[in-house]
């Protein structure tokens, strides 16, 4: 057994702090980093434009379609050094709708998507949640309706994220209404400036947007359908698949676990400093079993991805811990800080730029998001331990 | 990056486990907590026999010059097994103790006895402040002519009671860490051994030295120098610990998934609750960290790669992730599972016992906290 990587995928991380150091400024990550949605800001474009120059967009898509070839754990190592560095790497276009288009989708649509995933040209909003649709996803009500060549979509989706400057949303959407739940469900491609589209803005507790979706009489070519008709769900589970490899990143939690116990060393009070206060040492001390016990799970889903196992039981457990450590950390964070633990960024009076305050705004979305944890762990007895449903 | 065991270690982990379903059932396990010694001859002549004892020595002295990964797999079976006796003391603690601290000639002097089955050792270490540190060791050891006089008191001694040699840390000079190891026959005269009754069952000892007269050529390896040797067998005793509580965590959850399965209420299994799932979920989830974090520890030692960290880190988590997992398990069995002929109740008593020893929670975590915040 041997839990660390090889000499050659170190090899690839230095090359990629290397670059970090080299080529991405300070104002950069700053920009990015105080932006709502990192990746959507002139920063964040600028930063994939440079990663794109790098060759590391798409660094483990085939050279067929213009990736770099690498395996899946080079993903894992970039993404966790850019993690590291609050650097965003291409979100769910580059790591989930590309890798399922390889396998799901028709030469045509490769050929017509995947050249611009990788340039940053194309990128995809999901299209699944809907105001009565969450965990039960099964009852999604959007209706798309064949009409000769075309598809004509009714109904709304809710929680988009990236939808406003996104290109595309990867729409679940009904076809057929007299079968049950899960079957009569379709994917498929929509480009969000067609006629009929309506997108509205939802602001976030973290400070984050996120959008509604109106569908009305939007036209589509059927030739945009991924995968077989009625059989989205397919589609669907191998996208999620494919996030799996993403799920629960270690390097933001010990990132900010690493900022936590540099406060700690830096701060005074009462003549001595926070790490020397037995109370903040036992906390953080907690705090840095649990994420090394994250990392273990992370590189385990690794580790699987890369020998073509799939983690179900695995990815679960990752992201149970990874959503309640990130939690939980932030909380401790603000109590260590106490009444100056309330204060925002911009405050002269904030520690740290208030970056564990807006934390403990962030974190609750990864508990309940990208799957709840109730389902997770449903996941984990029933998949995972057989027990019965 | 593997986190695959190897062919051979999957073939000695079914070796193991096929020996312990045979020679070892619960059965087994619970008359030997109520038998005096604790311990079976014939189980260890047949652990001996399948190569179980001498899986970790170097050939040299009669070993199969396995590694640590390879003790590791063992301790796991060992685990989910419910294997109680000598075989963690004799192996892991005094046995790495006295391959890692003693001479050649020591070396040959006993190692090959211990790897043929023909010798029962134990480590004394303990005192009564219940620390593992150099500074906790009070019992003296004096130069007397030819030979040494050690007086003092050792606690919690694993398996003393049937151990042919006692390993003995003592204090050989004013210095923290002016610790020597003596070879003492437990027949020794001086030495005086009586159990102790313990949440585990396990045997324990109360071990004393009464001016103990032991010869200069049983002082093991160099007088004052046994210290760093203690430690590295520490570490590593520390590492298979947690290997053998993830195996028992491991154990236990799959008995409760049964369990669950088949105990009706409300005319459906109570497993198909969710409340009950996700008990079980949160269960499974205990397990493998502890798995995870045990695993990593031995293979760092086993590579020869510092672990100092590690080692804080997977017993400060195994030792209250695997007792999570035992407690979790009562509240799911109900009454059954609070019953003395029921065996997850013994899993739970060695489960806190192993929790308590190589350093609890506490001490480990105040090692986390020296490593992140110094």
């Amino acid at each position: 057994m041997d839990f660390r990587f090889t000499p050659e995928q170190e090899q690839f991380r230095e090359h990629v702090r290397a670059f970090i150091r080299a080529e991405v400024p300070a104002e950069m990550v700053a920009e990015i980093q105080a932006a709502a949605d990192g990746s959507a800001s002139e920063a964040g474009r600028e930063f994939k434009r440079l990663l794109g120059k790098q060759g590391l967009l798409g660094i483990s898509w085939p050279t067929e379609y213009g990736g770099g070839g690498k395996s899946l754990l080079h993903q894992f190592i970039l993404t966790e050094e850019l993690g590291y560095h609050g650097l965003p790497y291409g979100g769910l276009s580059l790591t989930s709708v590309g890798p399922t288009l390889f396998r799901a989708g028709t030469e045509e649509q490769r050929r017509q998507y995947l050249g611009g995933i990788l340039s940053g040209e194309f990128e995809f909003a999901l299209g699944y949640s809907e105001p009565s649709a969450g965990t039960d996803l099964g009852s999604l009500q959007t209706r798309a309706v064949a009409d000769g060549d075309d598809y004509v979509i009714n109904g709304q989706k809710i929680y988009t994220s990236a939808a406003h400057y996104s290109t595309h949303i990867w729409l679940a959407a009904r076809t057929d209404p007299n079968e049950p739940k899960h079957r009569g469900v379709s994917l498929m491609i929509v480009p969000l400036d067609s006629p009929g589209i309506t997108i509205r803005p939802l602001w976030t507790m973290g400070d984050g947007r996120t959008n509604e979706v109106f569908f009305e009489d939007v036209r589509i070519p059927r030739d945009n359908l991924v995968g077989e008709e009625n059989r989205g769900f397919y589609v669907v589970a191998m996208a999620l698949d494919y996030e799996r490899a993403a799920v629960a990143p270690i390097s933001p939690l010990q990132r900010a676990l690493d900022e936590l116990a540099q406060f700690a060393r830096d701060t005074s009070r009462n003549g001595s400093t926070l790490a020397q206060d037995p109370v903040v040492r036992r906390k953080l001390a907690e705090l840095a079993v649990e994420v090394d016990v994250l990392r273990l799970f992370s590189y385990r889903n690794a580790w699987m991805i890369e020998n073509d196992l799939v983690p179900t039981k695995e990815a679960s457990i990752a992201k149970v811990w990874s959503s309640e450590l990130a939690q939980r950390m932030s909380a401790v964070a603000l109590e260590i800080m106490g009444p100056r633990g309330q204060l925002k960024r911009g405050s002269r009076w904030a520690y740290l730029q208030g970056r564990f305050e807006r934390m403990y705004r962030q974190t609750p979305l990864m508990r309940f998001g990208a799957g709840t944890n109730e389902i997770q762990r449903n996941i984990i007895a029933q998949r995972g331990l057989g027990l019965p449903r | 990056m593997d986190l695959a065991l190897t062919e051979a270690q999957q073939m000695l982990k079914r070796l193991a486990s096929d020996l312990l379903e045979r020679e070892f059932p619960p059965t087994l396990a619970r008359e030997m907590e109520q038998d005096e010694r604790g311990h079976s001859p014939e189980v260890w002549r047949k652990m001996v026999e399948t190569g179980l004892v001498n899986a970790a020595f170097p050939q040299e002295y009669g070993g199969a010059g396995g590694g640590l990964m390879d003790l590791g797999v063992i301790f796991d079976e060992m685990g989910r097994g419910l294997y109680t006796g000598p075989y963690f003391a004799t192996v892991a603690l005094a046995g790495l103790a006295l391959l890692y601290a003693g001479t050649d000639d020591q070396r040959l002097g006993l190692i090959p006895a211990v790897a043929q089955g023909q010798a029962l050792l134990c480590l004394a270490l303990l005192e009564e402040s219940g620390k593992y540190a150099p500074d906790a060791i009070r019992l003296e050891a004096h130069a007397r002519g030819d030979h040494f006089v050690l007086s003092g008191v050792k606690l919690f001694v694993e398996y003393a009671n049937v151990a042919d040699f006692v390993l003995c840390a003592a204090r050989t000079g004013p210095g923290a860490e002016d610790i020597s190891l003596f070879l003492v026959p437990a027949t020794n005269p001086g030495v005086s051994i009586a159990p102790l009754d313990t949440i585990g069952g396990d045997k324990q000892s109360e071990v004393v030295f009464d001016d103990a007269i032991v010869p200069a050529p049983n002082v093991i390896g160099e007088i004052g120098g046994a210290w760093p040797h203690l430690r590295r067998a520490l570490d590593a005793a520390t590492a298979l610990t947690c290997m053998q509580m993830a195996g028992m965590a491991e154990r236990v959850l799959e008995r409760t998934v049964e369990y669950v399965k088949m105990r009706v209420q409300f005319g459906r299994p109570i497993g198909s609750l969710q409340a009950v799932q996700h008990h079980c979920a949160d269960m499974a989830i205990n397990c493998d960290g502890a798995t995870l974090a045990a695993q990593e520890a031995v293979s760092r030692l086993d590579q020869g790669l510092p672990a100092r960290r590690e080692i804080a880190i997977v017993k400060a988590f195994c030792s209250r992730a695997c007792q999570f997992v035992t407690l979790t398990a009562h509240q799911l069995h109900g009454g059954v599972g609070f019953m003395q002929e029921f065996d997850l109740q013994m899993y739970t008593r060695q489960m806190q016992g192993m929790a308590l020893r190589l350093g609890t929670a506490d001490d480990h975590l105040e090692v986390v906290a020296e490593e992140l915040l110094g």
